[in-house]
């Protein structure tokens, strides 16, 4: 495709169509530069550009990426801001604030019982008991499943605490004592973190319970009653937009990393495209041109289609062929390397692998003599290789469908390499049978165990 | 016999309908899956040349889709490229055989005729594959009937892919070439109707290797 390519810092963002103007690239540019400005550490600044309308070839947009900041060494504090996700933060907050919450009610009521001014002070040693046990209730459940800090019958326990501190005074007969101290409106807080409707109906019971405590007794507590109820109702609502302003930036931040990754997954894929063009042009184009100047000889013809179909396949199927020198592989090599030396057509299949060793070697070695003793003498265009790996032992099959010959007869060179064959497989503690006849082709058998 | 070609190559196609026109009736062609689909169900053709790799789905499509109407007809896979899970998709999608695109002339002509008379044609590289496959699958939780070869159907294919033919296998094993072909549509079969999911997991696993 033809086409302004705009590549912002190493990050092709995308290709306008040739006749497409200046216009469409300075929107692209525009996009992808927002993108990565919301990018914590892809702080990115355009240092002057331009292009003009209807320009094509590759624009190249001079921004520059600012150098990562230096990473801090993790402490504990920077464990607990981890915003790895932005939810499971919030959890692990609303855990640690009802923690506060009811660590500073137990503490206010047993200084209310320790000086001793309490007439029911049962109330007050209730009220101590359930902060003690929803604490703890709470980091067990929340070491189990995170979620529980914020799930809706963990609200409902704590609103139902939180009323029954802000009663407990009265009904252990102090009223003019206060024990709850910050707990109701952290749990509005904790409230905030689960959804809008629970920090609304959390912080309308909480100034239901204030007002019927509270509201009727006196005009002080009256005004009191209204000061607990405004605290609460605002307090519910900045805690609410606090939070939906953070969950929006992060869904922001979600998208433009989608938007990164997707404009880096378009330039790998160019990159690849490009690639193979470039191998294209090294080896098949070449590999025509040869075709065409060499076009009376067949031979030669069929040798460059075939070595060049062989490396095609290669690329194509095996990458880039690291890390795979087992028994494939070699029998692979040595396929290639007969086929190219005696223009024959060598064939290989394959069940299992081994990896490389001493008796895989051997195995190779001999299958090598074979195959290059039917290229020599067999008289015919194509040897087939069959390789099996079992459990316990390997065969390798070479076979053509040449002259063939008597085993019982063989000419003193032809006896030579048949040794050495089954020399190399017998010293690896295998066996090697030849089985051949005239007129119907040879097969040479290799074993060894594995 | 009626042939049908299915090529996206057209130089490959003109050859193929040049070589087989002694032998066969050539009765049309398409290079895209939709028009092949569309041309075989109008020409109702003996055998089906099937390339492997199609623009617009694949010869896996054009099996599937054309036997839902035309169960008779007979496709015959042919593809350069040999990786597996190509090959095995079609083949598993209803293709009485696979050859690759360097068989010779009457080779393909006598594949052609194997497939039309109901026999399976795999090449020796197929029978690899399916080696390989069937091997790997695990061992319990198998259905015998379907997701294990025999002994026997080992053997002929491992003879199939040191490179014999049905009549030198039938003579390595003293039994009939009709026994030899009967071995193979079996293992045809079962490679057909085997649902198992290990099959095309082997075929993926393989593709980056072979």
């Amino acid at each position: 495709m033809s086409g302004t390519e705009v590549v912002v810092g190493e990050v092709v963002v995308g290709t306008v169509v040739g006749g497409a103007g200046g216009e469409a690239v300075q929107a692209a540019v525009t996009n992808a530069t927002t993108a990565a400005t919301t990018i914590r550490g892809w702080e990115v600044r355009c240092t002057g550009w331009s292009v003009p309308a209807g320009s094509v070839g590759p624009t190249e947009v001079p921004i520059e990426r600012a150098p990562d900041q230096p990473r801090r060494r993790s402490s504990v504090f920077d464990r607990l801001v981890d915003r790895d996700d932005l939810e499971v933060a919030f959890r692990r907050i609303a855990l640690g604030a009802r923690l506060v919450g009811l660590a500073w009610m137990a503490v206010l009521t047993a200084l209310a019982l320790a000086s001793a001014g309490l007439a029911r002070p049962v109330h007050g040693w209730a009220l101590v008991a359930a902060a003690v046990a929803w604490g703890s209730v709470s980091v067990i459940g929340a070491r189990r499943r995170l979620d529980f800090v914020t799930s809706r019958g963990s609200v409902a326990v704590d609103v139902a605490l939180a009323g029954y501190a802000l009663f407990a005074p009265s009904l252990a007969g102090s009223p003019d004592q206060l024990f709850y101290g910050g707990y109701p409106l952290i749990v509005v807080a904790v409230a905030a973190v689960r959804s809008r409707r629970a920090v609304m109906s959390t912080a309308a019971v909480l100034s239901g319970v204030s007002l019927a405590r509270l509201g009727i007794r006196s005009l002080a507590g009256t005004v009191e009653a209204a000061s607990q109820v405004i605290t609460y109702t605002v307090g519910a609502f900045i805690f609410w937009w606090v939070l939906e302003v953070l969950r929006r930036s992060e869904r922001e931040r979600q998208e433009a990393l989608e938007a990164v990754a997707e404009a880096r997954a378009q330039a790998a894929r160019a990159e690849e495209r490009s690639e193979m063009a470039a191998h294209l042009h090294d080896s098949v184009l070449q590999t025509l041109a040869l075709i065409q100047r060499s076009a009376a000889d067949t031979d030669q013809v069929a040798s460059l289609a075939r070595a060049q179909e062989r490396e095609l396949r290669r690329w194509l199927f095996e990458g880039d062929g690291e890390g795979r020198d087992g028994l494939v592989e070699a029998l692979r090599a040595v396929a290639d390397e007969v086929e190219d030396r005696y223009r024959v057509r060598v064939e290989v299949v394959t069940v299992g692998d081994a990896e490389a060793s001493p008796r895989v070697g051997a195995l190779v070695a001999a299958a090598r003599e074979a195959i290059v003793n039917a290229a020599r003498h067999s008289g015919e265009r194509e040897v087939a290789v069959f390789a099996e790996v079992a459990d316990d032992r390997m065969v390798v099959y070479v076979r053509d469908r040449g002259r063939g010959f008597d085993p019982t007869a063989v000419p003193a060179d032809r006896r030579g390499v048949s040794d050495s064959i089954v020399a190399r497989i017998e010293r690896v503690g295998g066996r090697a049978t030849v089985s051949s006849s005239p007129g119907t082709g040879t097969e040479v058998q290799l074993e060894v165990s594995r | 016999m009626r042939v049908f070609v299915v090529d996206d190559h057209d130089l490959f196609r003109a050859g193929v309908k040049a070589e087989l026109a002694d032998r066969f009736e050539v009765v049309g062609e398409a290079s895209d899956t939709d028009a092949a689909v569309e041309l075989i169900r109008e020409r109702e053709p003996d055998v089906v040349l099937l390339d492997v790799h199609l623009p617009g789905g694949g010869g896996r499509k054009v099996v599937e889709e054309v036997k839902r109407t035309h169960p008779d007809v007979v496709f015959l896979a042919i593809s350069a490229s040999d990786a597996p899970e190509d090959v095995v998709s079609v083949v598993h999608a209803g293709a009485r055989g696979y050859v690759t695109k360097t068989i010779s002339t009457s080779d393909l002509a006598d594949a052609i005729e194997r497939v039309a008379e109901g026999d399976a044609v795999f090449s020796p590289r197929l029978a690899g594959f399916v080696l390989d496959a069937f091997s790997s699958l695990p061992v319990g939780e198998v259905d015998p009937e379907l997701d294990a070869l025999s002994t026997r159907e080992r053997e002929v294919l491992r003879y199939i892919a040191r490179g014999y033919t049905y009549r030198e296998i039938a003579e390595a094993l003293y039994i009939s070439p009709k026994t030899v072909e009967s071995h193979v549509s079996s293992v045809l079969r079962k490679l057909q109707l085997s649902n198992r999911h290990e099959l095309t997991r082997w075929a993926h696993q393989r593709r980056l290797v072979d």
